[in-house]
């Protein structure tokens, strides 16, 4: 009979978190492409689960270690050692995970400073936002090139972001490509200059933390889209009334009110 | 639809197939090297508004506010406006200029105006993506002869260098208090492109300036003709300061990207309702005196040319379409108010007087070429 048991690998921090003036900072660590296994998967869960309940976090912000991969994506050879039915559960909790992350109500940011294919594009398609260094990177789903699907969510968010046609064409030829085709398509949001990127990217996430803006209306219209775009119309506009009479109450929505009325720059807390 | 532009490079092609299409000839105007200058920093912290105390931004990316970015291009984009549209305005005067004083002069002005779009461009290209790319393409899409440039006096009809005088009199003196404004943005890459602009600015005003004084001291042109000539332009120029209680002006300065004309010398806590009211009194007061000056040469007080008042032939603001004469009197007729508008604008024979006038020797003052080619 096939055993469960995790199979044994080296504890270690895969995942580094951090919180700097608001953001969360994700930071997958497994040098040389950030490969996940189930550990690091683990503690990428841990580390979203934290962000989520800290309130001084307002953005949470993925990035790869170093600069050359962002995440190629799952451990090849960690895959060729656990069972299938190990994998069945590793990916249910890959998908598990993936959808806390889309589901935070604060918004995400994959910071892509690297090569990011496979899982590594399926964790950068599970944040709202995508923002690439200009580099001779690439992105892509080219699991069919093993015999396989993206299997982290990549056929469900793929076809969600650049379309169904596009999204099977791509993973069916198993294609990788430029950041800047990327944009082209609607996959990649910006892609910033190599030098200086992460200051790029900070600058960039910081414009929705307080006081610039109303991060608690940022995260709930984050939440609206993402849940909201997966049930009925009439039920997303009851979502978007909910989350909207929560806003109502807010601190934020008072000084927002405010400050315009008064013609004056508003002082968000997050509140 | 809008040309698609990768990079500034595409843009400077771009550049040049505008150059062609307005048929701006070959030569000087088209072998300058044109350049994106930068002066130093002069103040390197924010110096006015919400975020007064600051860093200036030195990229779009510092710019804690979407509506900051999209006012900021807005601002880069209008100036730029201006700039090629000038340039279209004046090309028609190449064919004849009254001395080589001039045609240098005039040469210089555009050069400097194309210079000055360049600038705005490579703004509007290096720092706001797609868009700036897009409204880059933009600036060289519209056209003044067709009336597609963004504000009233850059859709004017410049026909004679009596126009030409005028214009760059009382609106590149509109030019000089914008840029000005904008000398002090926190937006560190356009208030540092203001300095180099000023200076070159400076001339063009002077052109004006001392293209009106050599006419009215020639004594050709009859002041009344000049003085239609004043009430054609400098309304147009009261226009450019923009709306009366604006909030574009009250938050382009609570943003830190415009603030008012003497903002350095001026300790004083601002009207933010009154912005644009209070740059366009101050550009009154500076023509006025500038009038006064050229009325130290015509001998008859009863020739003597005037500003005319804020409330008289306005296309923007709170007299905005409203019938008022060149003294701020009112009129409640269309019909009399159309009929006084021939009595004091040019109309086409005053056109035709002109171009007579501007055929004849010694109509203007003479000035030799030397002072520009030495520089």
């Amino acid at each position: 009979m096939a055993t469960l048991t995790q199979p044994k690998v080296e504890q270690k921090t895969l995942v580094r978190y951090r919180v700097e003036d608001g953001l969360g900072i994700v930071e997958l660590d497994d040098p040389p492409a950030n490969t996940y296994t189930h550990e690091m998967m683990r503690q990428l869960d841990d580390a979203i689960l934290q962000a989520r309940f800290d309130d001084t976090v307002h953005v949470i912000v993925l990035r790869g270690h170093g600069d050359k991969f962002f995440s190629a994506g799952a451990n090849i050879a960690y895959l060729n050692s656990i069972t299938p039915r190990y994998k069945y559960f590793f990916c249910l909790h890959a998908n598990e995970t993936l959808n806390r992350l889309e589901q935070t109500p604060k918004l995400t940011i994959a910071a892509l400073n690297g090569h990011t294919v496979g899982g590594g594009l399926e964790i950068g398609m599970a944040c709202d936002l995508r923002l690439a260094k200009e580099s001779q990177n690439k992105i892509g789903l080219p699991e069919v090139n093993l015999g396989v699907l993206p299997g982290t969510g990549g056929t469900q968010r793929l076809a969600r972001i650049v379309g169904k046609p596009r999204a099977i064409e791509m993973m069916v030829k198993g294609e990788t490509f430029s950041f800047d085709r990327a944009k082209e398509i609607g996959l990649v949001h910006e892609v910033f200059p190599a030098e200086g990127f992460w200051e790029q990217v900070v600058l960039y996430a910081k414009q929705f933390c307080p006081p610039n803006k109303a991060s608690k209306a940022v995260g709930l219209i984050k939440r609206a889209v993402q849940s909201g775009a997966e049930v009925p119309f009439e039920s997303g506009l009851t979502l978007e009334r909910e989350l909207q009479q929560q806003l109502f109450q807010s601190d934020d929505a008072k000084e927002g009110i405010a400050a315009y009325v008064e013609k004056r720059v508003a002082e968000f807390q997050g509140r | 639809m809008v040309r698609k532009l990768s990079n500034f490079d595409d843009w400077i092609d771009y550049f040049r197939y505008w150059q062609d299409s307005i048929g701006l000839p070959q030569g000087e105007l088209r072998n300058f090297q044109f350049d994106a200058k930068f002066g130093d920093p002069e103040v390197p912290h924010i110096e006015f508004g919400h975020y007064r105390g600051q860093r200036k931004w030195p990229s779009v990316m510092h710019i804690p506010d979407q509506r900051i970015r999209d006012a900021l291009l807005n601002l880069i984009v209008y100036q730029g406006d201006t700039e090629f549209a000038s340039v279209e305005q004046q090309r028609n005067l190449l064919g004849h200029a009254p001395t080589d004083y001039d045609l240098l002069a005039l040469m210089r002005v555009m050069t400097e105006e194309m210079r000055h779009g360049w600038q705005m461009s490579y703004l509007l290209c290096a720092h706001f993506g797609d868009e700036g790319k897009r409204e880059a393409a933009k600036l060289l899409e519209r056209r003044a002869d067709d009336g597609e440039r963004l504000l009233g006096s850059f859709n004017e009809i410049v026909a004679t260098w009596l126009d030409f005088f005028t214009y760059t009199q009382f609106i590149d003196r509109d030019g000089k208090f914008q840029l000005k404004m904008l000398s002090v943005s926190a937006f560190d890459p356009l208030s540092r492109s203001m300095g180099p602009m000023l200076k070159e600015e400076s001339f063009h005003l002077g052109t004006g300036n001392n293209g009106l004084l050599r006419i009215v001291k020639a004594g050709k042109m009859p002041a009344e003709t000049i003085q239609r000539f004043f009430y054609k332009w400098v309304p147009t120029a009261f226009d450019l300061f923009g709306n009366d209680n604006s909030s574009s002006a009250h938050w382009a300065y609570v943003w830190g990207l415009k603030g008012r004309y003497d903002e350095r010398e001026n300790a004083q806590e601002p009207d933010k309702a009154k912005l644009n009211e209070y740059a366009r009194e101050l550009y009154r007061q500076e023509i006025v005196k500038l009038v006064e000056r050229l009325n130290m040469f015509i001998p008859e007080r009863e020739r003597w040319l005037k500003v005319p008042e804020l409330k008289f032939n306005r296309k923007i603001g709170v007299y905005a379409h409203q019938m008022y004469t060149v003294d701020g009197e009112p009129i409640d007729s269309k019909e009399r108010y159309a009929a006084y508008l021939k009595t004091v604008l040019p109309q086409a024979r005053d056109y035709e007087v002109v171009k007579d006038i501007e055929r004849e020797p010694d109509w203007i003052e003479a000035k030799k070429a030397d002072s520009l080619l030495k520089q």
